[in-house]
């Protein structure tokens, strides 16, 4: 058959063709939309759940190691709490000479084992030093505060082995006007010492998204740091709620007398997710976690200790 | 009609595969995010596991730590010059069948320890997870638990004591000779403290040193011989490291050192604090004989309980404290008296008329340092006062 014989589509024939096209091609699109919801759908509720995880690995480890009755919980509120963070440990090697005047003290310490982030230990770090006082004694054994004003290397010389490295940290301490702590011997070679941080943890609404958040502040320069999103975002300013117990596990307000803290939180999909098909709400899926966290580090006798215990 | 087949010019298929592709890329996308999210809540599952593993690793150390204080309070100050090898504890199943916990001891001075205890739960040992699985790591600073003895003199009675024969009861501190890193030396005590009514008898030489030399104090009593805080004398005999009867152990008591190791498997071998750094320096055994008991040499250091009497022939030198809960009488020695460096207790509870009798030369002086050697050696380890509890990262 010739080219001129041939025959063309009718134009029924062609309207059916697209009717049909346009069935199928519906058709397929409604699968890949409704796929593209799962997906992404999933992937919110994944970084939800996600985001929850974090907060309970994050939250009770900075409060694990507080010690409350110490002063380590130094605001707190249900929805804000400013604590003394455990950063650094390491042990001293060549202990101060104290009973002396008011002053710098030298302390060394180990550069192993020395554990924490950021390490050495180095200029501007806030440090606690055990204080052992009495050998035979337990209940007079407290941690005390110090500044580091400079921290250059240098060598553990009461070792067997004098090479042993070390880091000389300079520290100016107040306690040193205190007669009954400023008694020689009473830090001792191989006490521990502890690098700590102010840090903050509390809601807020971000500036710029407007959405609620779990933030992060760490002191720094004189004043606090400008608040860094942690977890979120949160259902709004009441997605983080803080519950403190003390040791009888009664609501406490006393920061000095909380023995356990109770974090929970109720956190949202960073965007809006369809549920119930093509024709559901589109919103925001919520998820919460409730955990708990037992304070370590409370004293476990002697001052402080609850109930009281004699050492 | 063949021919019109041959040309036919369809974009079904094509459409339908590129469709499929599209779906399955999602779906394949979908099905890695949730293998992904799978795997990482499987892992912090392992972790919170692992974690408990090592938490309870370092409370198991601190419960077995009275069976143990032998080998883990004899340990050198680190870092010393023994391998590492020694600080390594023996990997252990969780009671809680969880998982596997080990780490390192180190004997940062005679009363505090630092326990670095790494666990990993049962899934993660297995060797079978991606990338090693979990592993968590907790850290314990431990001091030793002192007993609390009211030690406020060189030697305590609440009987009549009588001191001659050229016999010396110091409350002054001393160091004992060869002695290393015992600190400053501690304010004067008491040379004798003894219960209302006692008499001290000086005769013969006998000499009475301290501030004051004799206290007589109401308050010693009964339980000043047999509770020392929350531990009793009966807690303290059932911790012994040796249990001996009633006997005279005339000359035997000696460190005994076996290939160049102290044998602590010999009963007589009291540690040796004439030599400190030799083998047996550093052992300091809790010795409970449950009577009467007479010693004519050699050394010995530690917490010496005596059930009965002790008679101390000779010139037998005790490094530490000891808890008599009978009488104590000393003689002979010679130009070698019998000492007792660091604290005496005897109660004598009989209370028949018995006194303390120290003649022969014997010299009883008191010792902050052999009493906080003696007390660190002999002690159990317990989680610091506070602030002793630190997450350790890997």
């Amino acid at each position: 058959m010739s080219a001129l014989g041939r025959r063309g589509y009718t134009l029924v024939e062609l309207l059916i063709a697209l009717v049909l096209l346009g069935i199928v091609s519906g058709a397929i699109y409604q699968v890949l939309v409704n796929n593209q919801r799962v997906y992404q759908a999933q992937t919110q509720q994944i970084d939800l759940q996600e985001n929850l995880r974090a907060a309970t690995t994050v939250l009770p480890a900075e409060f694990r190691e507080l010690d409350a009755a110490d002063g380590d919980i130094q605001m707190m509120t249900a929805t804000a709490i400013q604590i003394r963070a455990m950063r650094k440990l390491g042990f001293i090697c060549v202990a101060p000479v104290l009973g002396g005047g008011v002053g710098n003290i030298s302390v060394t310490v180990r550069d192993a084992p020395m554990f924490g982030r950021n390490l050495p230990f180095a200029k501007g770090d806030s440090v606690l030093l055990f204080w052992e006082g009495n050998p035979a004694k337990r209940d007079d054994d407290q941690w005390l505060p110090g500044l580091i004003s400079s921290a250059p290397a240098g060598a553990c010389t009461k070792d067997p082995n004098p090479a042993t490295p070390g880091w000389v940290l300079s520290l100016q301490p107040q306690w040193l006007n205190n007669n009954g702590l400023n008694i020689a011997g009473a830090v001792t070679t191989g006490s521990p010492v502890r690098a700590f941080e102010i840090v903050r943890y509390q809601v807020y609404q971000s500036a710029s998204d407007g959405k609620w958040y779990v933030g992060y502040q760490n002191i720094s320069a004189g004043g606090f740091a400008s608040i860094q999103p942690l977890i979120g975002p949160l259902t709004g300013s009441d997605g983080l709620e803080l519950d403190y117990f003390d040791v009888n596990g009664a609501v406490t307000t006393d920061s000095s007398k909380v023995a356990l803290i109770e974090i929970h939180l109720r956190a949202q999909t960073a965007a809006p997710v369809r549920s119930g098909g093509a024709l559901g709400t589109l919103a925001n899926k919520v998820d919460s976690i409730t955990t708990r966290v037992a304070l370590r580090n409370n004293p476990r006798c002697g001052t402080g200790s609850a109930p009281f215990v004699k050492c | 009609m063949k021919l019109v087949l041959k040309n036919e010019r369809g974009m079904a298929l094509a459409v339908a595969i590129v469709a499929l592709v599209i779906v399955g890329a999602l779906v394949a996308g979908a099905l890695f995010s949730g293998t992904q999210e799978q795997r990482v809540a499987e892992n912090t599952r392992r972790v919170q596991a692992s974690f408990g593993v090592a938490e309870e690793g370092v409370n198991e150390m601190i419960r077995v730590w009275p069976n143990s204080t032998t080998v883990w309070n004899g340990m050198g100050w680190y870092p010393g010059t023994a391998p590492a090898s020694e600080r390594r504890l023996v990997a252990t199943q969780a009671k809680s069948n969880t998982g596997k916990f080990n780490g390192s001891l180190y004997k940062m001075n005679d009363e505090l320890y630092f326990l670095d205890m790494s666990g990993q739960d049962k899934q993660s040992l297995s060797g079978g997870i991606r990338g090693g699985g979990a592993s968590q790591r907790v850290g314990l600073l431990t001091t030793i638990r002192p007993l609390v003895m009211d030690i406020e003199a060189s030697l305590t009675t609440t009987n009549s004591d009588k001191v001659s024969g050229g016999s010396t009861v110091d409350g002054f501190d001393h160091t004992p000779t060869g002695w290393t890193a015992c600190g400053p030396l501690d304010s004067a005590k008491a040379g004798i403290r003894a219960d209302s009514g006692s008499s001290i008898t000086q005769t013969g030489g006998g000499t009475i040193v301290g501030v004051p030399a004799v206290k007589i104090d109401p308050n010693v009593t009964d339980s000043t011989f047999s509770k020392y805080g929350d531990v009793t004398y009966a807690d303290l005999a059932a911790r012994a490291t040796i249990t001996l009867p009633g006997s005279n152990y005339s000359n035997s008591i000696a460190p005994v050192v076996t290939n160049g190791q102290c044998d602590l498997t010999v009963n007589t071998n009291w540690g040796d604090p004439l030599n400190p750094t030799a083998p047996c320096g550093s052992y300091f055994p809790i010795i409970h004989i449950t009577g009467d008991a007479t010693i004519n040499g050699q050394e010995g250091q530690g917490i010496l309980l005596v059930d009965g009497s002790l008679s101390v022939q000779g010139g037998f030198q005790w490094f530490g404290v000891a808890i008599i809960k009978g009488s104590l009488s000393t003689a002979g020695g010679g130009g070698n008296p019998a000492h007792f460096w660091g604290a005496t207790m005897a109660q004598d509870s009989v209370s028949l008329g018995q006194t303390q009798s120290l003649s022969g030369g014997a010299n009883l002086l008191y010792s902050k340092c052999a009493i906080l050697k003696a007390l660190d050696m002999t002690g159990v380890g317990a989680q610091m006062r506070s602030r002793g509890w630190v997450q350790l990262f890997q």
